[in-house]
């Protein structure tokens, strides 16, 4: 039988990732600063929420809403977290990532 | 450095597109990027930008976010409701929508066609301002002179144009040789007055000399496919012309369907001639002129050049004499709106005619068969109403107004007439070829869809559906809800309307009927006629004169075919027009009359049938017949004379001629006229008119097989006449002709008059099953006392026989005063007879007994236990 496949786009799978590094802190503006830091790739804002919005809808991470802050303009912050289906997927991405990656032979990745 | 916030148009944006549940986090967000950016003019720049580029259609409001708009959803849900409906009760919509289509199918057709009428000549550039001018108050053709005096006489003209046309010339291009309709021969001005669209060619030099042709663009392409025309010869009447220039074609809806254009004559202006009346002649005046203003002065124009060639003629004294003499006529010339010809006066056009009553007796049509459609509406919408009266109940109790209910209901009735117009347009499309022979005219799909067309119609969808709609709307909402849950059937409107509006129905299609059968009859009694002369097998051959002197020995060989009894020739044929000839009574004071004469050879007797009631006609071989007359009884009735024959007639200034004879009246115009006055004179040897008595030769033929004969005829014609196209018809087809106008009117009736029946009829089968549905238990009832089926079937129809006997008194006496008006502009006609007005209503009582016994019989026949288990 073949196992569930996960369809997740490129940003999809960045966003997802940063979801769960941030771990439970992950909401849009902090989202779109930390794919910044980590990989030093600008993402409009607009973008992150519209991948924020198309995960939550695909189940692999859930939203609540946080607290105020005066900076936001008294507006709460959407936050997510990965839920248990995002995990198996971010799993199932690295997992076959790897094997892929293994299969390569050594020569051409120019170790010797 | 100043503190920034951000833009309020942005915050304004996003509350008013953007959900509820997203608005908070993308504003959130948006907040605190600003202010990291440090609230700085950039900052509220990237706030904008970002605003825009989160208008996503995830994001934006549905109908469901829009709590003040309750009565959209309500109309979503009222929509929904009327589908549902809709699909619920089959036949019901479907009857419904039907009758409204067919209803409609007709007001669209009709709409496009007065539409049309209407538009006749808007298209020039300032026609409001061009005129026709009159001779008196509406003559036809005015003298040579007129345009070019009027326009040194006034300033206020600004341009006038004089034309002849249209007639049919003979081409001749290279080697083809070919007849072509739509000629116009005018002078240079043209093109001032009538502002054409010039493809190529110069409006200034088109037609400045007698070798100048301007083609429309579909004869320049026709002619020379693929290449320029200008500066092509083409020999028009054995002339040879140059095309310099080339117009866009006028479209459908013109009075003046040119082909081609040349340059008009000019060869009676030497003499000053005023009273030869042979041109048309148009105006373009100032603007701020009126017609009237111009009229007056036309008067004394009339006065100073008319008037002194008219006493020189009459033998009066001074004009005014004149005047006195006849005060009736009216002496002058008179401007008529462009834009009115078609249908003020058609008389004026040179190509399709208007008919004013055509246009109001089509529009009353299409508005009764609309009221029928809509009094079907009215009627199954409230007869039905018991059924809906449940639903009524619950959402009253529910908390609806009244108000509510009445917009549910009325945006159902909008759109079933929705439904209904899609339908009708699609009859329409399908019915246009079929409509375009009734009208005459040439309607293609895309003229359905013009943007007056649209418009009409979505006017129209708002007032029916409002018409068909609000009286049903108004009684159903008026439903007690306590009364409508227990179940109690509510008297859906008042009976008395109701019925009232079938019998209005039946009126409607009972006139419509016996219109129709009035006119049939009308116009079987004019081609039944006796005319007086035999028009059977009588070959008319145009153009004549073609054969000049040539024509004795055509008559001859002509007359040696097996198939030819004789041949004749003359000026003018029955059915064709005729012209009045001013003639006096020398012995007499030289007494005026103005018969209509013609020429015509010895035979024409013989091929005509012409039945001599004193003396005798022409004979060969009598050269004294050249001053001799043959006069019908109506010119002997119109002189008095007792013995006619001997007597003399005069033209004034010319020749005497003696009458030798006396001809039957026989009519050689159209029935809807008396038999006027005629005169023949001898043609032959005549030299006045020079080959004008043989414009037409006439041959009686007897044979079985036409076709052969025709060709016989056409080739010895090509013997003689080499190069000139034979053009034939036979005498009773132009007879026919005349009757056209009558049998296309008579065909209008017949289907409108077949549509409205069957309107009623859906109506009438709707409301039976409706009947029967309240009164089942009634019949079951009935039935288990012991009645009949028969007698069942007759309680059923008593009702509505009822109906049809109001309705069809109504029906008739608006008939019988409407078509006594319309006979009364038939010289020859029938008479209204009681037959001709109780057959329609006959007829309909048949139908409506049918449509109600059919129904009914099922309820009749049916076990009446199955009727009365349930209580």
């Amino acid at each position: 039988m073949k196992i569930k496949s996960y369809q997740l786009g490129e940003l999809e799978e960045l966003v997802l990732m940063i979801v769960a590094i941030l771990n439970e802190e992950a909401y849009g503006v902090k989202v779109m600063d930390e794919i910044q830091n980590q990989i030093g790739r600008k993402v409009n804002i607009s973008a992150v929420h519209t991948v924020l919005d198309r995960l939550e809808k695909k189940d692999f991470v859930s939203s609540y809403m946080g607290g105020a802050s005066a900076e936001r303009g008294g507006r709460r912050k959407r936050l997510f977290k990965v839920t248990a289906e995002g995990s198996k997927a971010i799993t199932y991405v690295h997992q076959t990532r790897n094997e892929l990656y293994n299969q390569i032979p050594k020569t051409i990745l120019g170790y010797g | 450095m100043k503190k920034h916030t951000p833009p309020k148009w942005a915050l304004k944006f996003l509350q008013f597109f953007y959900k509820e549940k997203y608005l908070e986090q993308i504003e959130g967000d948006l907040y605190e990027l600003f202010e990291r950016d440090g609230a700085t003019r950039k900052a509220r720049r990237r706030f904008g930008w970002n605003t825009v580029r989160f208008f996503r259609l995830r994001y934006l409001k549905g109908l469901e976010d829009f709590e003040q708009l309750t009565t959209l959803a309500m109309i979503k849900n009222y929509l929904k409701v009327a589908i549902r409906t809709l699909i619920r009760q089959k036949s019901y919509a479907g009857i419904n929508i039907a009758g409204l289509a067919i209803g409609l199918a007709s007001c669209l057709l009709i709409m496009m066609y007065v539409f049309h009428e209407q538009s006749y000549d808007t298209f020039y550039p300032e026609g409001e301002r061009v005129y026709r001018v009159a001779n008196g108050e509406r003559g036809r053709y005015t003298p040579e002179l007129l345009a070019k005096t009027m326009m040194e006489e006034y300033p206020q003209v600004e341009a006038t144009t004089r034309i002849s046309g249209l007639w049919e010339s003979h081409f001749q291009i290279g080697n083809q040789s070919f007849f072509q309709g739509g000629s116009a021969w005018a002078d240079e001005n043209i093109f001032k007055v009538f502002q054409m669209e010039f493809v190529s060619g110069n409006p200034e030099s088109a037609i400045n000399g007698p070798e100048d042709l301007v083609l429309t663009e579909s004869l320049a392409k026709k002619f020379f496919p693929g290449e320029s025309a200008i500066g092509k010869t083409i020999v028009v009447d054995g002339n040879n012309m140059k095309v310099t220039a080339v117009v866009k074609d006028p479209p459908k809806n013109t009075h003046f369907p040119f082909k081609f254009i040349g340059r008009v004559w000019d060869n009676v202006s030497a003499n000053q001639n005023w009273t030869g009346n042979n041109f048309w002649t148009y105006a373009k005046i100032q603007p701020g002129i009126t017609s009237q203003e111009m009229n007056n002065k036309l008067v004394s124009l009339y006065e100073k050049y008319v008037g002194p060639q008219l006493i020189a003629y009459s033998g009066h004294a001074t004009f005014e004499d004149l005047v006195e003499e006849y005060p009736d006529r009216i002496y002058g010339f008179t401007l008529h709106p462009l834009r009115e010809i078609h249908l003020e006066n058609p008389h004026f056009s040179m190509g399709a005619r208007g008919d004013k009553k055509n246009v109001v007796v089509f529009s009353m049509v299409a508005l009764f068969i609309l009221l029928i459609a809509c009094v079907n509406y009215i009627n199954m919408a409230t007869a039905r109403s018991a059924v809906r009266s449940k639903e009524v109940g619950i959402r009253k109790a529910l908390g609806s107004y009244r108000k509510n209910i009445i917009s549910q209901f009325l945006i159902e009735s909008i759109l079933i007439t929705f439904l209904a117009i899609i339908l009708a347009v699609i009859i329409s499309v399908f019915s246009l070829p079929y409509f375009n022979q009734l009208t005459g005219r040439a309607f293609e799909i895309s003229d359905l869809f013009s943007l007056t067309n649209i418009i009409s119609i979505l006017v129209i969808l708002f007032i029916v559906g409002l018409l068909a709609g609000g009286y049903p709307a108004y009684i159903i909402s008026n439903f007690t809800p306590l009364k409508a849950l227990r179940g109690q059937m509510q008297q859906a409107g008042k009976k008395g309307l109701r019925s009232g509006l079938v019998a209005f129905q039946f009126a409607i299609s009972i006139f419509l009927v016996a219109a129709t059968s009035v006119i049939f009859k009308q116009v079987m009694f004019m081609q039944s006629q006796d005319l007086g002369i035999n028009t059977e097998q009588t070959l008319v051959i145009n153009n004549g004169r073609q054969l000049g002197e040539k024509y004795d020995v055509f008559k001859n060989e002509l007359e040696g075919l097996a198939d030819i009894e004789v041949v004749s020739k003359s000026s003018h044929i029955p059915f064709h027009g005729s012209s009045d000839w001013t003639y006096q009574v020398p012995n007499e004071d030289n007494r005026r009359i103005a018969p209509n004469n013609g020429f015509a050879s010895p035979d024409m007797e013989k091929v005509l049938g012409l039945e001599i009631v004193n003396g005798r006609f022409f004979e060969h071989n009598r050269v004294s017949d050249s001053a001799t007359v043959v006069i019908n009884e109506s010119l002997v009735e119109e002189l008095g004379w007792e013995d006619p024959l001997g007597k003399e007639l005069q033209r004034p200034g010319g020749h005497t001629y003696q009458v030798i004879g006396v001809m039957k009246d026989f009519n050689y115009a159209s029935l809807k006229s008396e038999i006027d006055p005629l005169i023949y004179r001898y043609g032959p040897i005549n030299s006045e008119v020079g080959m004008f008595h043989q414009a037409y030769v006439l041959a009686k033929v007897n044979t079985s097989d036409i076709l052969n004969t025709l060709n016989q005829v056409e080739k010895k014609w090509n013997e003689h006449v080499p190069g000139y196209p034979f053009d034939g018809h036979f005498l009773d087809d132009s007879y026919q002709k005349q009757y056209e106008s009558e049998l296309k009117f008579g065909q209008v009736f017949t289907t409108f008059s077949f549509l409205a029946i069957i309107i009623a009829l859906l109506g009438l089968f709707a409301l039976t099953t409706f009947v029967l549905q309240k009164r089942f238990k009634e019949i079951a009832v009935r039935k288990v006392l012991g009645a009949t089926v028969p007698s069942l079937l007759r309680m059923m129809i008593k009702d509505f026989t009822r109906l049809v006997i109001i309705g069809g008194a109504i029906g008739i006496s608006g008939a019988f005063y409407w078509l006594s008006s319309w006979l009364e502009g038939y010289s020859y006609r029938i008479e209204l007879s009681w037959y001709l007005l109780i057959v329609p209503i006959i007829l309909i009582l048949l139908l409506t007994w049918a449509v109600v016994s059919a129904k009914s019989y099922r309820a009749a026949v049916a076990n009446p236990a199955n009727a009365l288990k349930e209580e």
